[in-house]
């Protein structure tokens, strides 16, 4: 029981970075990676607390559909994220690739 | 303090992580995460909720986050469209429309 | 990324230190709140489950979750059918409509580990969806993780821009209908057989519930799909201006 807690008490403390990380971290690229990070362990912790249908659906769609919709859409506004450098890593060439 | 109880407040801990994302963040796509992360942490919130012991949980609650986890992905989509129509507007484009607003014109987005 | 609408508005004098602090000392605030009403609350032994547990056999399937989302409060499954469709009618990709409804387009790169990749696990997800579907009535699954699936083998397939769906043709059009109208014709027959808006009759729950799921799966899948091509598909000009000809 007390082991459960601690896989327990860990998850949530990693949730908790994970979800601080998906918004403020440097780059959104980041962000998205460490949202859909978030959604699996969501789905971690739908399982932990025995809401299976929940899991299923989280896995899926919050780590699966959520996180293509949103690297498609960084995909669209990518240039103008570079130019204000709030992207570190893309190199212009890359960026020039999508105008 | 069981763990039910420690999933709850981490739920209320996501949902204010992401409150503080929706006001702070600057970038669009950052509040759109962020309001993603509140959305996730009420459901822990919600599920953490409906379990009552091992085995026995409450469905209402799980089918009211199913429910919730589509229309969240929809919403995103619709915010994340919204977004990038915003993000390709041209700025000639938005002045000459201004000049002209005394006539209502349709933007070509 | 909206100072380019803001000519007009000179802006506030922001501080962002300051905003920043006075929103976390706002929201600090609000956490010890929530925290401290939900310690002096007991949540146990309220809730509906012994209603659910007690009605479980009068739904037509044993799995509870699926229970509650198609029977005991089908209106909320309706109308969340009803708002996705209503999202996708707002970013629908626009594209003729007289073209097919499946395509495969000129490949212009030829990437072996995608391919293989749609080849293999595309195929297999369609299959565990169905299983999904089936096997929502007494364990956990059910029409939306299935659609979720068929959705994520959609995406998969998309990538590469090799096959492409057009969502304006009649075909697709009826697709993402379907399962709003299976559900609402279901809703509506049954005030005339039963007398109220979606109260199965006993015997026949299960092949109805089963009835509008399926129908259900294959609206949300696509639905899903075309959130998804609305953002992608405009990454690829040529492909959305249909400059390459379909070759099916």
């Amino acid at each position: 029981m007390s082991l459960t807690m601690v896989f327990d008490a860990l998850l949530i403390l990693s949730m908790l970075t994970l979800g601080w990380m998906s918004i403020f971290s440097v780059s959104l690229f980041r962000c998205i990676v460490f949202f859909v990070c978030l959604g699996l362990l969501a789905t971690i912790a739908w399982g932990q607390l025995g809401a299976f249908d929940v899991a299923i659906a989280e896995a899926a769609i919050g780590a699966g559909i959520t996180g293509a919709l949103l690297l498609a859409a960084w995909n669209q506004i990518r240039p103008l994220v570079a130019k204000d450098s709030d992207m570190v890593e893309t190199n212009q060439s890359v960026a020039q690739e999508h105008v | 303090m069981t763990s039910e109880l420690l999933y709850m407040i981490a739920g209320l801990g996501l949902f204010s992580i992401g409150l503080s994302g929706v006001l702070i963040a600057g970038h669009v796509m950052r509040k759109i995460l962020a309001l993603n992360v509140m959305g996730v942490g009420i459901f822990m919130f919600l599920i953490a909720l409906a379990r009552k012991s091992e085995s026995v949980f409450d469905p209402v609650p799980h089918a009211m986050v199913l429910t919730g986890i589509v229309i969240a992905v929809a919403g995103t989509a619709l915010a994340l469209n919204l977004m990038v129509r915003i993000h390709n507007i041209d700025e000639t484009e938005l002045e000459r429309t201004r000049q002209e607003s005394a006539k209502p014109e349709k933007i070509e987005l | 990324m909206f100072k380019k609408l803001d000519t007009d508005y000179a802006g506030a004098a922001v501080d962002k230190n300051a905003s920043r602090l006075s929103v976390s000392i706002l929201v600090a605030g609000l956490l010890v709140l929530l925290v401290t009403a939900l310690l002096g609350y007991d949540a146990h032994d309220v809730g509906l489950e012994p209603l659910v547990t007690q009605s479980i056999e009068l739904s037509g399937v044993t799995n509870p979750v699926t229970a509650v989302l198609l029977n005991f409060r089908a209106y909320d499954t309706l109308l969340e059918i009803a708002v996705l469709l209503i999202v996708v009618i707002a970013v629908l990709p626009i594209d003729d409509r007289r073209t097919a409804f499946f395509r495969r387009v000129a490949e212009t790169k030829h990437d072996l580990v995608l391919s293989a990749l749609q080849r293999w696990i595309a195929p297999a997800l369609v299959i565990f969806a169905g299983y999904l579907l089936w096997a929502g009535a007494y364990q956990p699954g059910g029409a939306f993780q299935a659609g979720a699936l068929l959705a994520g083998a959609c995406v998969l397939l998309f990538q590469g821009g090799t096959y492409r769906i057009n969502y304006t043709s009649s075909i697709a059009r009826l697709l993402l209908v379907i399962g709003l109208i299976i559900f609402v014709a279901v809703g509506l027959a049954l005030i005339w057989v039963e007398g109220s808006l979606l109260t199965y009759p006993l015997e026949s729950s299960s092949i109805l519930i089963l009835l509008i799921e399926a129908c259900a799966t294959i609206s949300i899948a696509i639905a899903l799909a075309s959130l998804y091509s609305s953002l992608f598909d405009t990454a690829f000009p040529a492909v959305n201006m249909g400059k390459n000809e379909s070759i099916t």
